[in-house]
């Protein structure tokens, strides 16, 4: 046997008759000589082709490797009598049930389905955890992943269980019992189904039928990049060093064989920058910020959104020191877990002990375990004696001798020798559970935080995930000055594979929920001056495709709840038709005033007149909270709030504008002019330095307002500083990232003023 | 000359620690939290003599504790808080993560 013995067996003694030859996987092959790159190439087809495993030994028929994913969607169908009913497509019997699915798929195209599911069958091929899964996906009804351990019915083949597990809207699914049949051969795609039959619960029971997709249970993307004057490791030859499991196949791994072999197929992404060590400041080591501002940069698929992209750094040292060999550095903000790194220059790098007969494969080893074991970190995936640590998705139990991956080698009793002695560069079967099975959003790079324990990010987590709603600042730190207002900005993001129809005016609704919590204080609901009251305007979200609005945090119907310096936390809710969502928490502090001059300002800005006209950037009746701005701009020009200030007074100088008085007892409306000489210099203040302008007005709050701006400018008869503003931002907006459809518009904006 | 490698492990949650060797302090931060995939923070501190005394105060949580070690034994100290209570773990097990 060329696999892990004592693995495969457990798994075996779940089934109760075990279908397939101990030969019949090709990890099975014992090469010796030049039959090694031979089998190499056979397990790196295998791999790559997963369904092709049984079929390598000595009797290849039949073949038996059906695992994998298999789907099922139903859409309303035009029908005389109106929409197909999505339930109606689920009870038939099996022939009449996929001739419906069938032509429906092939009219699917982008529009949004009713219900899409998917079912995860792991019952054969590599290390199988005998589980059978599925996702349910309901359009305004949620998501619900369920996970039934099964055991093969020797009468009939089937494989039965109990459903064990269950997340998201429970009532998509209320049988307690599954009994899949797999149809079709495994070499004729088209021809593949998994028939399911739920029963118990005291309902009647029902029988699905899912069409075989693909054996990989994820598809992952990965990019390596290396620091200028390091080297990497991403493959290791698992007979290169004598202490190991006699049966370790003659093979060399690379990083992607490892996942790709365990059912996550993954793919070296483009790529593989050489990043300067320049970077790493001027000490050449590593903190986590540089790191990830390097991510930000280098990373080719960078985006700050939950995907199935992961970015490796090999760099030199961590500032924490030679004890770091790796970290998953990205705990921080709202898309996680999307980044590490393994530190060369650290204890990973070790020579062998004196005496070790292959001395550079000693090290060569512990450097692949590092790479894999952070990697393994971004899936999610916890130490092994940790696993009861946080939140676990389902009770675990600490295995601190553990022969996987997610272990450190030199923690176990014996140290490295007795784990590399009996370690099969493998996840234990729980991980792969884990890897296989979990609801996708605990596993996916980029979506649920690092082992987040919070209640509000427990009922995220428990609540749909079709969407994604995030709140985030557009600058590196959420640290903001005292008296600096407060402009986050949310994103809801559809995280599903399928389109989804949403309201348009969603997230400046009262459908968005808003709550501020200060540290040693309770939460407060952020109620904003102004909500639109509009029809719902129906948009279809693309899978991945996201919309915007600002936020003006700092002051609203409740007053001003982040005015205290102090830590604070801001969660977002957001009711819609596909369900409630929640976003993950976005923390920020609020520095100490620095000056006498910034606190004898306070009690005046902390005024609700106040808050609205930096709220609405702008009146032009409310006299008072003016002047108290233009006094924020005298004395204190240097500071973000004079910012905000300077904005609010030399937009509205900039241009005329209407207001209603009253003159001789009527009420008119009567035209103020503009104010050409008192808006420029307020407009430099305001927008002399745009980069610091996108970092404290964020970036649609920026565009909105100097967009506007700019053409009250051009209005008034001044196209040129009316270009000239746009033109600036164009070029701040790109450099920071900003989606180059918004740097079109605004690029737009100033060509057409420059005309 | 000796070093004392610290590292700050399990417990921490966003709290204020301040780290004095022999009434010297060699670590005072805010905002430390534990990181399961990780250590919270390690770092080196050269000493003197042979046996020192550790001291560990958390004001965010109202916890302080002290410990004597013998460095030539046990350069390696791990700080963590279990229970409500500061723990020592000192060794002469190096202070690897990953």
């Amino acid at each position: 046997m060329a696999t892990d013995k004592g693995a495969k067996s457990a798994a075996r003694s779940k089934r109760q008759a075990p279908q397939t030859s101990p030969t019949s996987n090709p990890e099975s092959l014992a090469p010796t000589g030049h039959d090694a790159d031979f089998a190499a190439l056979v397990q790196h087809v295998a791999a790559e082709l997963p369904s092709l495993e049984e079929a390598q030994g000595p009797f290849p028929w039949p073949p038996m490797r059906r695992s994998g994913v298999y789907t099922r969607i139903t859409t309303p169908l035009p029908t005389p009598n109106g929409p197909l009913a999505p339930d109606t497509a689920l009870d038939g019997a099996d022939g009449a049930t996929l001739e419906i699915e069938e032509a429906i798929e092939g009219h699917l195209g982008p529009r949004p389905v009713w219900v899409s599911e998917e079912l995860r069958v792991d019952v054969d091929g590599t290390f199988p955890t005998m589980t059978i899964s599925g996702t349910i996906f309901r359009l305004f009804g949620g998501w619900l992943t369920w996970i039934a351990r099964v055991t093969e019915d020797p009468q009939t083949g089937e494989y039965v269980g109990p459903i064990s597990y269950r997340n998201g809207a429970a009532q998509l699914l209320q049988h307690t019992d599954v009994r899949c049949r797999l149809t079709g051969s495994p070499w004729i795609q088209p021809g593949r189904h998994a028939r399911v039959t739920f029963t118990g619960g005291g309902l009647q029971q029902r029988v699905r039928v899912y069409r075989f997709v693909q054996s990989n249970f994820r598809t992952v993307g990965i990019e390596y990049d290396t620091v200028e004057g390091t080297n990497s490791v991403t493959s290791y030859n698992l007979q290169a060093h004598p202490n190991r499991p006699a049966d370790l196949p003659a093979t060399t791994l690379t990083i992607e064989d490892v996942f790709t072999r365990q059912g996550l197929r993954m793919t070296k992404t483009s790529g593989e920058d050489v990043i300067p060590i320049d970077e790493a400041m001027g000490n050449q080591l590593w903190s986590d910020l540089e790191m990830h501002d390097a991510m930000q940069q280098h990373w080719s698929k960078f985006a700050d959104v939950p995907q199935w992209q992961l970015w490796t750094l090999f760099a030199g040292r961590h500032e924490m020191g030679f004890g770091l060999g790796g970290i998953m550095f990205d705990d921080i903000g709202t898309a996680q877990r999307q980044g590490c790194a393994i530190f060369m220059d650290s204890f990973i790098s070790n020579p062998a002990p004196a005496g070790d007969p292959a001395a550079a494969a000693y090290v060569q080893r512990m450097r692949f375990w590092t790479a894999v074991h952070e990697i393994g970190h971004t899936f999610n995936l916890a130490h092994s004696w940790q696993k009861d640590l946080g939140t676990p998705w389902i009770p675990l139990v600490p295995a601190p001798e553990e022969r996987s991956f997610m272990n450190y080698p030199f923690r176990v009793a014996g140290g490295p020798n007795a784990f590399f002695a009996d370690f099969h560069y493998r996840f234990s079967e729980d991980e792969l559970l884990f890897l296989r099975h979990a609801p996708a959003r605990f596993v996916q790079q980029g979506n649920a935080p690092w082992f987040d324990q919070h209640g509000f990010e427990q009922a995220r987590m428990d609540g749909s995930a079709a969407l994604t709603l995030t709140v985030r600042f557009n600058r590196a730190a959420s640290r903001f000055e005292a008296l600096e207002p407060i402009v986050a900005e949310i994103k809801l993001t559809n995280t599903s594979p399928v389109a989804i129809v949403v309201d348009k005016n969603a997230l400046i609704s009262d459908q968005l929920l808003v709550v501020i919590e200060g540290k040693g204080k309770g939460p407060r609901q952020w109620i904003p001056y102004q909500r639109y009251c509009t029809l719902a305007e129906p948009q279809i979200l693309q899978p991945a495709e996201s919309m915007y609005a600002p936020l003006y945090l700092s002051a609203g119907l409740n007053g001003f709840d982040l005015a205290d310096p102090g830590r604070y936390r801001v969660y977002a809710a957001l009711r819609t038709a596909a369900g409630d969502v929640l976003s993950a928490p976005l923390d920020l502090h609020v520095a100490r005033f620095e000056s006498r001059e910034q606190e004898s300002l306070a009690d005046d800005i902390f005024e609700d007149e106040v808050g609205r006209v930096l709220a609405y950037d702008g009146s032009r009746v409310l006299e008072r909270a003016c002047a108290t701005l233009r006094e924020v701009v005298d004395r204190t020009p240097e500071s973000r709030i004079a910012k905000h200030a300077a904005a609010a007074l030399g937009r509205v100088a900039a241009t005329s504008g209407l207001v209603l008085e009253e003159g001789d007892g009527t009420p008119q409306l009567v035209t103020r002019p503009a104010r050409p000489e008192e808006a420029a210099p307020l407009l430099d203040t305001a927008y002399g330095d745009l980069d610091t302008a996108a970092d404290t007005f964020g970036h649609i709050r920026l565009t909105e307002e100097v967009t506007r701006t700019a053409q009250a400018l051009a209005k008034e008869g001044n196209r040129s500083r009316g270009a000239e503003m746009t033109g600036s931002l164009a070029q701040v907006l790109d450099g920071r990232g900003v989606l180059p459809r918004v740097v079109a518009e605004v690029r737009g904006v100033a060509h057409t003023l420059s005309e | 000359m000796t070093t004392l490698a610290i590292a700050l492990e399990d417990g921490f949650d966003d709290d204020h620690v301040v780290v004095r060797i022999n009434d010297r302090v060699v670590f005072d931060e805010e905002h430390v939290s534990s990181r399961y995939h990780s250590v919270a923070q390690m770092f080196d501190v050269p000493v003197t003599a042979d046996e020192v005394r550790a001291a560990v105060q958390v004001p965010t949580r109202g916890l302080a504790d002290e410990t004597t070690l013998d460095v030539t034994r046990k350069p390696n100290l791990r700080i963590s808080i279990t229970a409500g209570d500061v723990v020592f773990d000192a060794g002469s097990a190096p202070l690897y993560y990953a």
